[in-house]
């Protein structure tokens, strides 16, 4: 019974995380729909950005996460100016195959710069002991995982909802061109979307790399890809929708890891994914889209 | 003072045209607007008013001609600008923010109207609540004009027909307009509930000092309270001036009922 508690805890701390990456997808295909598949890719730039700032004998560890904050936000806005903002009236097809080129972009570059060994990555809670609560012994980047996760999820929905920028950005989700007459700028929205989301990135960087201590240019791939496989469980376009999606993934890859086989683990995440689109499409939080004919 | 149009315009309409390809939906339409006048805009369908409309606001860049906005050029603006400088309107098929509540719905149109930055909201400064403040008690204001301050947390999709047309009056006035576009305001209303939105029409002319172009079929409403109207066919203009005498214009009967 402890172990599966322990198992629980894991998963709650690892889907915590990927409910802060699936945050970024479904923000962005809310507002912009289209679904960004470079986000996973801003995790790894997160990554290396804090592991480099790490490296260098004077920089502590908060700054070196402010520092991967800064960057991955500045890397998301900009990317969105070069890459995606040009393409706004272009069919779907064409802003999903840039986003993947992006992908491919910022993977090589850190190939290039990195090399493709994976360099082991230092905890930003290194040396701290696990901590035991009723007999349960966790991680000390777990109970971390867990707690910033859910003070970010709480801002964020308290942002969303309770501030002038929040109403905008829902608003331009609903619907655009109803948002622009009523005088919101909706270019500056979806940036703001965008600097959002690259910053939960950069975030859930930071506590992805303590937790599995690697980092190489691959490292975004995996998460981004299962975020995505979250926010759609979700339901797509949804706020809360992202969080529980990522949350329910999370315990699920770590259960089925402890209980059916570790190598499996992500062949069962995908099932999942699909078991979701057959029989809810719209995911948990979906609302049914009825198409006017 | 309908007869008055001498006195300082807030709308002038010149040579206005925009081309589709190589349809010209609207073609050289020429328009002028006084301050606090409420005027009409009528014709059948297809005719381009909705599109006249399109170009007011930015939707559409007009192919030619130019929009003078109370002395300011605003032709092929885009359109959070052009609503910045004074220009809101309603939607033929209601556009409200239907997930969001009533009074949200109000909020989102004082956007621009009650200014604090993205890092004040995020960080709860106190500018955050004095504009949230007034950004509330405003939108109040607004919704208990127009009937709705006990359904403001409600859903905008939940509140009956009747007052979706009134929520979207509301928020187009809370984006503080000189001119406020009205797109079939009484489409799917039954007489009653037209005869109690053309007391609200000219309610808000008078009460919040507007100037009022309106697009509309019911003939009622338009003889009722438009001052003067102006009649598009084909996109082109059919007649102009005050509204009985251009009503009883053998060319607008044609065009209306055929020969």
């Amino acid at each position: 019974m402890m172990s599966f508690i322990t198992y629980l805890v894991n998963g709650i701390s690892l889907g915590s995380i990927y409910a802060l990456i699936a945050l970024g997808y479904t923000m962005v295909y809310g507002i912009a729909k289209m679904l960004n598949f470079a986000h996973g890719d801003i995790i790894m730039v997160g990554g290396f950005t804090i592991f480099t700032a790490m490296s260098t004998a004077w920089c502590p560890v908060w700054l070196s996460v402010i520092i991967g904050i800064i960057v991955c936000t500045v890397l998301g806005v900009l990317v969105e100016k070069v890459a995606y903002k040009p393409l706004r009236n272009a069919p779907p097809l064409a802003v999903l195959i840039t986003a993947i080129g992006v992908s491919y972009l910022l993977q090589n570059v850190a190939l290039l710069i990195f090399g493709s060994a994976a360099q082991s990555f230092t905890s930003i809670v290194k040396n701290v002991a696990p901590v035991t609560i009723g007999g349960v012994t966790v991680s000390m980047e777990t109970v971390i995982s867990i707690i910033v996760s859910v003070v970010i999820m709480i801002c964020l929905t308290f942002f969303i909802n309770k501030t002038k920028a929040g109403k905008a950005m829902l608003a331009v989700a609903e619907d655009k061109g109803a948002a622009e007459l009523m005088g919101i700028n909706v270019n500056s929205t979806i940036s703001l979307t965008f600097a959002i989301g690259s910053a939960l990135a950069a975030v859930a960087s930071a506590l992805l790399c303590s937790s599995y201590p690697q980092i190489s240019p691959y490292t975004g791939s995996m998460p981004g890809i299962k975020a995505f496989v979250a926010a759609v469980f979700g339901g797509i376009g949804s706020i809360p929708g992202a969080m529980i999606g990522g949350i329910l993934l999370g315990i699920i890859e770590n259960l089925s890891k402890a209980y059916i086989s570790s190598q499996l683990s992500d062949a069962i995440v995908f099932l999942v994914l699909i078991v979701v689109l057959i029989v809810k499409p719209t995911g948990i939080m979906g609302k049914k889209i009825n198409e006017k004919v | 003072m309908s007869e008055n149009t001498s006195k300082t315009p807030m709308l002038e309409v010149r040579q206005l045209s925009i081309s589709f390809g190589g349809l010209k939906a609207v073609d050289g339409l020429n328009m002028t607007i006084g301050k606090g006048q409420l005027y009409g805009l009528i014709g059948p369908n297809g005719a381009g008013k909705t599109t006249v409309f399109n170009m007011l606001t930015g939707v559409y860049k007009p192919t030619s001609g130019s929009i003078i906005l109370d002395g300011e050029n605003i032709t092929g603006k885009p359109p959070a600008q052009i609503n910045c400088c004074g220009v809101a309107r309603t939607f033929q098929n209601i556009r409200l923010f239907s997930n969001m509540s009533v009074l949200d719905n109000v909020k989102v149109g004082l956007h621009n109207r009650m200014k604090y930055s993205v890092i004040e909201g995020a960080l709860r400064l106190p500018r955050y609540f004095k504009a949230e403040r007034e950004m509330n008690s405003r939108a109040e204001e607004l919704l208990k004009v127009f009937g709705l301050e006990g359904e403001k947390e409600q859903l905008a999709s939940n509140l009956p027909y009747g007052k979706q047309r009134k929520l979207e009056i509301a928020r187009a006035l809370a984006t503080d307009p000189k001119l406020l576009l009205l797109d079939e305001p009484a489409a799917g209303m039954n007489p009653n509930e037209t005869a109690s939105l053309m007391d609200t029409i000219r309610f808000v002319r008078d009460n919040f000092d507007m100037t009022i172009l309106l697009i509309e079929h019911d003939m009622k409403l338009v003889s009722g309270i438009c001052e003067e109207i102006t009649v598009l066919n084909f996109g082109q203009e059919l007649a102009q001036g005050v509204t009985s005498e251009v009503l009883q214009n053998p060319a607008v009967v044609t065009a209306y009922l055929g020969e």
